[in-house]
């Protein structure tokens, strides 16, 4: 802030209409009456970028590096010292801000991120039950009960790491985990971040963490963290050595404190995270998201039946028909059975609605995707198991026999 | 370099194939000439293991940039996966021509030699770009693998371990180390080996390397039940003139019963229970072939037995008998293998068009001579 409101207007309508050149020049030329020649060479500098003939943009460059005033003009000049000391109080700017618009900022709030109030909370997943009393016991209840928490010396550092088959509801319920808190929402992912110029990256993903402290409380949610987070080991390029590197360092809060801000992360990939993400302190608590049980197998298909036309049937025997399915695959049971009703009815004249037959024929016919998934993660439990993180995971593969 | 060429490149980095594919499909939507994304579509697409399609981009890549010496490299890589290995020399020789003073082209060129099992030029290939850039782990590991191919392990082992002096964590290092260890019979480093390879990527553990033990063992009973039984059987041949000749046909039988019993009890005990682990895992044909053959190597070790025991000629007859079908179910192993690698089965598929089209050719000329 300046002594000059009139210059202070200025600076503020610049920074708001940063191509406007007239305005620029204008003030470039109040700041160099005011004898702030150093902060006027930037805006000469700008306009004499756009229109390098500009005359008037290079009088003022001249003045401002030091160099002589033109003399011939001299008589011309505006004395807007004076000016300004007569006007200053009754000449409004030019460019007036909205009354809930916030002053112009720098850094991350300057950047377009998407921050969510999630409306959805645990109530809104359907089944999934052990999940969810384990999200509550690990997670959202030390962080409900801060008077347990002090006395239990439970410290709130450390994110949540998410990790399942594709397709099986990792982002959903990070965002009913921050719908749960109330917290903002901010989801990113490699794509988010990658930026081919030196250090960019990097920037992109402090400015992302600044912008969920901003925000706090926050669930800062990374999706497929195996890519932003690969083990460097397996990493040619320092590029993306420095990223995971930054990564690390914003997890730990060493630039900005990370208060209220909650990680979450997800991944179909564990195996391929960088072991210090999953330390103490960082991605230290891991959740196995598994394809959806039959209540939640029912629950989905409900949900996906609920704006077409159906008749008879039986959600419960769709989803004994539907095991190890994922949630997208069960979307695309719901897809297939509208096609066949469809097609049905296009061949034969005769509209019907979509049946308990057309539910089970498309459960037929649309394959578990997770089968893969479940394929590397049996080699995953035989073989990297020797800590005990994939107990849960082999343990589940124990009990569909796939061991 | 473009943008899009820079996020697939980092993407595929990452193993996000998926993502990097698109990333440079989308570049290549903006700039359909560009030579160099082009190559990096092929080895993204490689990488996802679509071969044909991989090869198709490369040869896209070669025809819009004739002088990148990248795009030239990418398809011999590619046609040495589609064991072409002849085109594969012709690409890599090409590359390796269009920019001589880089050393990973001559790397190509050994690999593609090495497909073509011409050691000698393999060697040297290797050996030169080794030269170019003598402290390139890429490098010692492809003169360690070209020297393995050629048989001499002493020359491999060195150049690997010199690559895992510049590079402990290197995957491939450490898993030529166990492979090697293997064929010196060194069995529980050997397994000790791959087993902490698989570790640390448990997401593609090499699962028939870990089953080497099982398949070393009926590699050598095979031989060795082949050559035993035939002179079991030459032996009683041998009875009808000279009455002895029974008698050491009995003691033969023991004895190579006992050797290759002791094989077997020397390769699998210190190999404990992974390979037999691994085994449920691998392909379903190369799975039934090698528990066949198992199986069928047990019964003729056993009918030498009987022989040794009883005497009775018709024993020894029977197992000589079992050593084809023992080759047979080898062959078949080697089938399910292939099977399950995309380029084997591209190879075998292209093989089997060629021979269609020959044969329709062929029955053409016939008819058209017969009528004629």
């Amino acid at each position: 802030m300046s002594d000059s409101p009139l210059i202070d207007s200025l600076t503020a309508a610049v920074e708001a209409r940063p191509d406007d050149l007239t305005l620029r020049l204008h003030l470039a030329e109040l700041l160099v009456g005011a004898g702030r020649g150093a902060e006027a060479i930037g805006h000469a500098a700008q306009v004499l970028a756009r229109e390098p003939g500009n005359e008037t943009a290079q009088r003022l460059m001249t003045t401002a590096l030091g160099g002589p005033p033109p003399t011939a003009r001299t008589d011309e000049t505006v004395d807007w010292a004076a000016m300004e000391q007569d006007l200053g109080d009754i000449v409004p700017p030019r460019f007036a801000k909205a009354a809930d618009e916030p002053d112009p900022v720098q850094g991350y709030a300057d950047r377009t991120f998407d921050v969510e109030r999630s409306t959805i909370t645990l109530a809104d997943v359907g089944g999934m039950q052990e999940v969810k009393k384990r999200l509550e016991v690990s997670f959202l209840g030390p962080l409900r009960n801060p008077k347990l928490r002090t006395l239990f010396g439970k410290s709130l550092r450390g994110g949540l790491l998410l990790y399942g088959p594709p397709g099986c509801g990792k982002t959903f319920l990070a965002r009913a985990v921050a719908g749960e808190m109330g917290a903002a929402f901010i989801s990113l992912s490699i794509t988010d971040v990658l930026n081919m110029w030196v250090g960019s990256s990097e920037r992109n993903l402090h400015d992302l963490f600044q912008s969920a402290r901003g925000h706090a409380p926050c669930v800062l949610f990374l999706d497929e963290i195996d890519a932003l987070g690969h083990k460097r080991s397996q990493l040619n390029s320092s590029s993306m050595r420095t990223v995971v590197n930054q990564l690390l360092t914003e997890l730990d809060g060493v630039d900005g404190n990370n208060d209220g801000v909650f990680v979450l992360a997800a991944t179909n990939a564990p195996w391929d995270i960088d072991s210090a993400l999953r330390r103490p302190g960082r991605l230290d608590r891991t959740l196995l998201v598994l394809p959806p049980d039959r209540a939640a197998r029912a629950a989905i298909l409900e949900y996906h039946l609920r704006d077409r036309p159906v008749a008879g049937i039986d959600l419960g025997k769709v989803a004994d028909a539907t095991e190890h399915y994922s949630g997208a695959d069960l979307a695309h049971v719901c897809e297939t059975a509208a096609e066949f009703a469809m097609r049905d009815s296009i061949a034969t004249g005769d509209i019907r609605m979509i049946s308990q037959a057309d539910m089970l024929a498309a459960a037929r016919e649309v394959r578990p995707s997770t089968d893969a998934w479940f394929g590397t993660a049996r080699n995953v439990a035989m073989f990297a198991n020797e800590s005990g993180e994939y107990d849960e995971l082999a343990a589940y593969l124990k009990k569909r026999k796939l061991r | 370099m473009s943008e899009a060429y820079w996020r697939a490149h980092q993407l595929a980095q990452v193993g996000r194939y998926e993502d990097a594919e698109r990333a440079a499909r989308d570049g290549l939507a903006a700039a359909p000439e560009d030579g160099r994304l082009l190559t990096l579509l092929a080895s993204v697409l490689r990488l996802r293991r679509d071969y044909a399609a991989a090869l198709a981009t490369a040869d896209r890549a070669v025809a819009v940039a004739p002088q990148l010496a990248d795009a030239h490299a990418e398809r011999a890589e590619n046609l040495i996966v589609l064991l072409r290995a002849t085109d594969a020399v012709a690409a890599a020789g090409e590359a390796a021509r269009l920019a001589p003073l880089d050393a990973s082209l001559h790397l190509v060129v050994a690999r593609a030699y090495a497909a073509a099992r011409e050691h000698d030029r393999a060697r040297a290939a290797a050996a030169h770009g080794l030269a170019l850039d003598p402290g390139s782990v890429e490098g010692l590991l492809t003169v360690a693998d070209v020297e393995r191919q050629a048989g001499n392990r002493e020359a491999a082992l060195a150049a690997t371990h010199a690559a895992l002096a510049i590079a402990p964590e290197s995957t491939h290092g450490r898993w030529l180390i166990a492979v090697l260890d293997a064929e010196r019979l060194r069995v529980r480093r050997s397994m000790r080996g791959l087993r902490e390879v698989a570790r640390d990527n448990p997401a593609s553990p090499d699962l028939v390397a870990m089953t080497w033990p099982i398949r070393g063992v009926l590699s050598g009973l095979r031989r060795g039940l082949a050559v035993g039984a035939a002179v079991v059987c030459a032996l009683l041949i041998a009875g009808h003139w000279w009455s002895h000749a029974g008698g050491f046909a009995r003691i033969v039988a023991g004895v190579v019963a006992a050797v290759l019993t002791g094989f077997a009890v020397r390769v699998l005990l210190p190999a404990g229970r992974l390979p037999w682990r691994c085994l449920a895992l691998l392909p379903a044909l190369m799975r039934r072939a090698t528990a066949a053959g198992l199986a069928t190597v047990a019964v003729a070790v056993a009918l030498l037995v009987g022989h040794a025991a009883t005497g009775w000629g018709f024993l020894a007859v029977l197992a000589l008998a079992l050593a084809p079908v023992l080759w047979a179910y080898s062959m078949i192993e080697a089938l399910g293998f292939g099977l399950d690698d995309p380029g084997a089965r591209h190879a075998l598929r292209s093989l089997g068009d060629e021979f269609r089209d020959w044969w329709v050719t062929t029955k053409r000329d016939l008819r058209d001579a017969w009528k004629s």
